[in-house]
């Protein structure tokens, strides 16, 4: 009996041992330890068995089912292990398959270089203002030191509403607002960005565009302040290496002027087509403005002093992005507007 | 205003490279746009001497010419009539292109082998500059070299510079002035002009008679007569010059005027004083109905405005913008009168622009002419008439001067110049710059200066002005780059900025793609929105002056330039598309009032949203717009916002369009194009269009956001599916689910609409997922029933709806 034991601990241990799946773990199980299992069987035969013999055959019976059942759980934990690599296997996926997309839509350009312009200032202390698209000849001419039949007004040609209502022709009557709102406070420190007219369409003019005014008026500040200031926006915008250069220029409503250029960005001043060869880009036009603007705007030139400057937000854009053709920017193609 | 370079330096000492004069002027104000050769090319033609002249043996006609170019001799072959033996004339070699575009080739004429080109001076375009007009080719002086380039043998070799002036330097439309300016940078002597004169015994001012009856329009008027006037073509040189300056040469007498002119920035004009009426000059208005043939054969209505130069009898030229047919200077001309005056700037201005003249002359007097230069520049057309032997004056000169110009002087304090520029300049060193501008000034106090101005600097009337002067002879790039130091100071950032950049961002995030679209439209493109109503046209803008027809008014919406988005793009075989735009719009507000201008926020959409493998189909349609739009009242914490059905339109779909709604306040419209719209812009596709008025949008919103505890109770889920009548709005039911739910339903989402077969017709189903939770207690399930029975209850009696 002893020996039948030992046989069905062998036979069951082979089996165990070409088990592959659960089924035939349990199979296992029943045909050896189950209620008409072999093992099962022999316990129920010992009744037969002489009492000496039948602590010794029961223990070893027992030891076996022991055995037995451990060897089950062992095999069983393996078999699980392999069942899930399998799983993972079968589940993989193709990882360079498109993911769900987060579609996000595309801001115009001109929106994102304003932005871009109006960070750099706002931390520089600039508030923003805002004024009228349509204005008085007053604001946009008289009180900027432009009166009528000044030359300076064919620089600007304009579209009228009424004999004294235009399409402003620039950002700067926003100075002349602001101010007259402040006065007799001081600073006065902000920019105005916005959309302005000019009566001109063509491959280098658009009939609108935009143009970011700056205005500081305070007791004290110069030239060299603007020039600072300058500098500093044009660093941020275009890289840290650039450098500025002024160039005495007129407008009506500053003195001293200037026009000013940055170092080419592109050929890092050396000369090359973006800069038509001159090591420069014009951007921007600037000046301490003129005290009679001062005046008008109800402030004492003796006493205080300001700085003003404005900007071609196209031209920068332009520039920014070498996009060749202004017109881009008003047709709204969607294959130009999801470049940006 | 253009300029030769040697011309210029006829009055000033110039040693630098004419770039480098360029560079230095552009720094200092006086921009230089452009260098140019007169004649582009000249250099690569060489003056040859024919040494030799043979008959061509199978022609009558051609001549075949042994020319040394001082490097070899040249076979040439030529038809010219004027060739002989000894003289020089111009070579062009093969390879060499001609200024007229014409690259020279060696050919051969009837057997007879030409290496290159003899020119006449019509193909080297020198004809029009003085050097050959004549017929056949252009003889050169028979001093010159052989082998010397022709830029150089017709002093040619020489630079045009273009200035880009700006509008307050007008005195540099004046060589003289620039050499000033030279002369400022460089430290150059000056060499003014000779004006030197021989005058004849006869007294001017019996010869004629000068009246101004518009002293505010003329403050100054001088005339000289010139006897024995003998007119003929101007010398080379002197034709020259004014074609370097951008003028046609006529006459020795015109000629000499248009010199004087671009010399010392004075327009004169020359009459022939035989045809003058009354030995008289009256400076007057025209008289009513007078009208005046003028110098380009155009008849001109002249208007009472204008200033007219008269005789005894009628208008013989609108003052300083034209000269009159009837006193031109012609071949028969024996004696002229010479006129230098001073014009109202404004008037000039007015006059020529009105008659589209912008002369020479206009450009000058509209910038303003030195009042004490004018007799100056009749003495120097004198002087060169007689130096032409074109004509003698006669003594004197005469001189209608109203109101004599008073010296003006300045006073600038030094420390307001360092005040304004953040320099450390010392009086000294401001003082010094005044006298390289040649100002004369004296000390004044312990810092100032008085400064007395030159009446050609009419571009300098204040201390502000000077200091300009300093800062750019100064030099801006001496001057440091500093920061502001200032006080901190209150935002007052409008608050419209902010919103801008929060709805930009959030329509971006929604996928829509931003637009900027022109603020004018065309009054068509409402009436293919069907946008006109009874009263469009008087609200509004209208531009006076437009360019285009397309341009004419000023937006009343951002529709026009969304929907004509759509359709380019459309043609551009884009299907799928979403914009949306950020903009102003304008309402007529009464003739003396600005027009209102609204903040409003456009959106436009059409096919499906672009869709990888994985992505459901998403149409472009109403919904997806009322989702973007409800997404941003959140954003925004607008509350109350209800959708009205909208039928009453002809711009959207009846059936599928609404008003928005922010309590009973109606701020933006939303749905589909009208099919009679898209059918007007040909779009074979539904276009979902919405506007909303952030104006009207802006008191409902609030940006705060106030913390609500974390729930501690769990809450109960249930599905609640109704059948109701499908013309019910969703919106009721879900009202009246809310109310009845009051304060223990947290949620109510509909999660399916269903119409169909197992439905009674005209009946729909709607299935909402309801949520209730309460923030003192753990909900019992007979607590959540009661309420959901209550729900249904309401719903089956206000709507008839059932339980499905």
């Amino acid at each position: 009996m002893e020996q039948e034991i030992l046989g069905i601990k062998e036979s069951a241990l082979s089996e165990l041992g070409s088990a592959q799946t659960r089924e035939d773990l349990q199979a296992i199980r029943v045909k050896y330890l189950g209620k008409k299992g072999e093992l099962t069987r022999i316990l129920r035969g010992m009744g037969g068995l002489s009492p000496e013999l039948r602590p010794k055959v029961g223990q070893l019976a027992n030891q076996v089912r022991t055995f037995i059942e451990d060897e089950l759980d062992r095999r069983l934990l393996v078999i699980l292990e392999q069942e899930k690599q399998k799983r993972l296997e079968a589940e993989a996926i193709d990882v360079t398959l498109p993911g769900r997309t987060m579609r996000r839509g595309h801001k115009h350009p001109l929106t994102i270089v304003l932005e871009e312009i109006k960070n750099i200032f706002t931390a520089m202390g600039f508030d923003i203002a805002e004024g009228p698209e349509v204005e008085w000849d007053y604001y946009n001419f008289e009180a900027l030191n432009i009166p009528k039949g000044h030359p300076a007004r064919d620089m600007q040609d304009s579209f009228y509403i009424t004999e004294e209502i235009l399409l402003r022709t620039h950002t700067s009557p926003v100075q002349i607002r602001t101010m007259e709102k402040t006065v007799p406070n001081l600073p006065v420190r902000i920019i105005a960005p916005g959309k302005v007219y000019r009566r001109d369409d063509d491959a280098t003019h658009s009939p609108m565009f935009h143009q970011v005014e700056g205005l500081l008026v305070d007791r004290n500040c110069t030239l060299g302040d603007l020039k600072g200031v300058l500098l500093t926006f044009a660093r941020q915008m275009f890289g840290e290496d650039r450098e500025i250069r002024l160039r005495p220029s007129f407008f009506p409503f500053t003195e001293p002027s200037a026009e000013v250029d940055i170092s080419c960005f592109s050929c890092k001043g050396e000369g090359c087509r973006v800069c038509s060869g001159t090591g420069w880009l014009e951007i921007l036009g600037a000046g301490m403005v003129h005290p009679k603007v001062l005046e008008n705007a109800g402030y004492n030139p003796e006493e205080v002093i300001g700085f003003a400057f404005g900007m071609g937000v196209e031209r920068i854009a332009l520039l920014k992005y070498g996009i060749n053709d202004l017109r881009l920017f008003f047709e709204n193609d969607i294959r130009f507007l999801r470049q940006f | 205003m253009r300029l030769s370079y040697k011309w210029l330096k006829e009055y000033v000492r110039c040693d630098l490279t004419v770039e480098e004069l360029a560079d230095r002027l552009t720094m200092s104000g006086i921009a230089v746009e452009g260098i140019t050769p007169p004649i582009p090319g000249l250099s690569q033609i060489l003056v040859g001497r024919i040494t030799e002249l043979v008959p061509h043996p199978n022609s009558d006609h051609l001549t075949i010419c042994r020319v040394d170019t001082g490097y070899e001799i040249l076979q040439l072959v030529s038809g010219a009539p004027n060739l002989a033996k000894g003289i020089n004339v111009p070579v062009a070699r093969p390879g060499v292109t001609l200024p007229g575009g014409v690259t020279v080739e060696s050919r051969t004429f009837r057997g007879e082998k030409s290496e290159g080109v003899i020119c006449s001076g019509a193909e080297l375009g020198t004809d029009e500059w003085g050097y050959g007009d004549e017929k056949g080719v252009l003889v050169l002086d028979p001093g010159l070299a052989p082998g010397t380039p022709l830029d150089v043998a017709l002093g040619f070799d020489d630079h045009i510079l273009e200035f880009e002036l700006t509008p307050n330097r007008g005195d540099c439309l004046a060589a003289i002035n620039i050499a000033r300016e030279v002369r400022t940078l460089t430290g150059g002597e000056l060499r003014l002009p000779d004006v030197s004169v021989k005058e004849t015994n006869e007294h001017t001012g019996d010869l004629i008679r000068v009246k101004i009856e518009e002293p505010g329009l003329c403050r100054r008027y001088a005339a000289r007569i010139i006897r024995d006037v003998r007119i003929a073509p101007s010398p080379p040189w002197l034709q020259y010059r004014l074609r370097s300056a951008g003028i046609r040469p006529i006459n020795n007498i015109v000629d000499v005027t248009n010199y004087v002119m671009v010399e010392t920035g004075q327009p004169l004009h020359a009459f022939d004083y035989d045809k003058l009426h009354g030995r008289q000059i009256i400076v007057r208005h025209p008289y009513p109905g007078e009208k005046m043939v003028s110098l380009d054969g155009v008849t001109r209505e002249l208007d009472q405005e204008m200033l007219a130069i008269a005789d005894a009898r009628e208008p013989v030229a609108l003052a300083g913008v034209m000269g009159g047919l009837a006193s031109e200077v012609t071949e028969a001309s024996r004696t002229i009168l010479l006129e230098s005056a001073y014009f109202d700037p404004l008037n000039i201005r007015r006059t020529a622009k009105q008659l589209g003249m912008r002369t020479e002359a206009a450009q000058r007097f509209e910038k303003g002419v030195d009042i004490n230069g004018v007799i100056r520049a009749l003495d120097r057309a004198a002087h060169l008439i007689e130096e032409l032997g074109a004509g003698i004056a006669t003594a004197g000169v005469v001189d209608e001067y109203v109101r004599p110009e008073a010296p003006l002087t300045i006073r600038l304090r030094t420390a307001r110049v360092n005040q304004v520029l953040g320099t450390n300049l010392d009086r000294a060193a401001v003082q010094d710059i005044m006298a390289r501008l040649d100002f004369s000034c004296e000390l004044c106090g312990h810092d100032s200066l008085l400064v007395n101005v030159p009446s050609y600097r009419h571009d300098i009337d204040q201390e502000i002005d000077l200091i300009e002067e300093v800062a750019r002879l100064y030099g801006y790039d001496l001057i440091k780059p500093t920061i502001p130091v200032g006080v901190l100071a209150h935002s007052n950032s409008p608050r419209r900025s902010q919103l801008r950049e929060l709805i930009t961002e959030a329509m971006v995030g929604a996928g829509l793609n931003e637009i900027i679209t022109y603020s004018f439209i065309g009054e068509s493109s409402l009436d293919k929105l069907g946008m006109t109503g009874p009263n469009t046209f008087e609200r509004l803008v209208h531009i006076q002056n437009p360019l285009r027809e397309d341009q004419g008014v000023l937006r009343p919406s951002l529709l026009p330039g969304l929907v004509d988005t759509i359709s380019s793009n459309y043609k551009h075989k884009q299907i799928n598309l979403g914009f949306f735009e950020l903009g102003l719009v304008f309402e007529h507000n009464g003739r003396d009032k600005l027009p209102m201008e609204k903040l409003r926020l456009g959106m436009a959409a059409c096919g499906e949203v672009e869709r990888e493998w994985l992505e459901p189909v998403q149409e472009r349609d109403f919904y997806y717009l009322k989702g973007i739009m409800d997404g941003l009242f959140e954003l925004l914490g607008v509350r109350n916002v209800s959708y009205r059905p909208w039928r009453n339109t002809r711009i959207l779909h009846p059936g599928r369009s609404a008003q928005i709604c922010v309590g009973s306040e109606v701020v933006g419209i939303i749905g589909e194009l009208h099919p009679d719209v898209l059918e007007r812009y040909d779009l074979p596709v539904r276009v979902v269009v919405s506007e909303l008025d952030l104006a009207a949008v802006a008191p409902f919103i609030n940006l705060s956001t106030v913390f609500q505890p974390l729930p501690r109770f769990p809450g109960i889920s249930r599905d609640l599916a109704v059948v109701v009548p499908v013309d019910i709005p969703a919106e009721s039911i879900r009202k009246t689910i809310v109310e009845t739910g009051g304060t223990l339903l947290k949620e109510c989402r509909l999660f399916d609409v269903y119409q169909g077969p197992q439905l009674p017709e005209g009946h729909r189903s709607l299935a909402y997922s309801l949520f209730f939770q309460s923030q003192e207690r753990t909900l019992t399930d007979e607590e959540v029933t009661e309420v959901y029975d209550r729900i249904l209850k309401n719903l089956e009696s206000q709507y008839g709806a059932r339980l499905r």
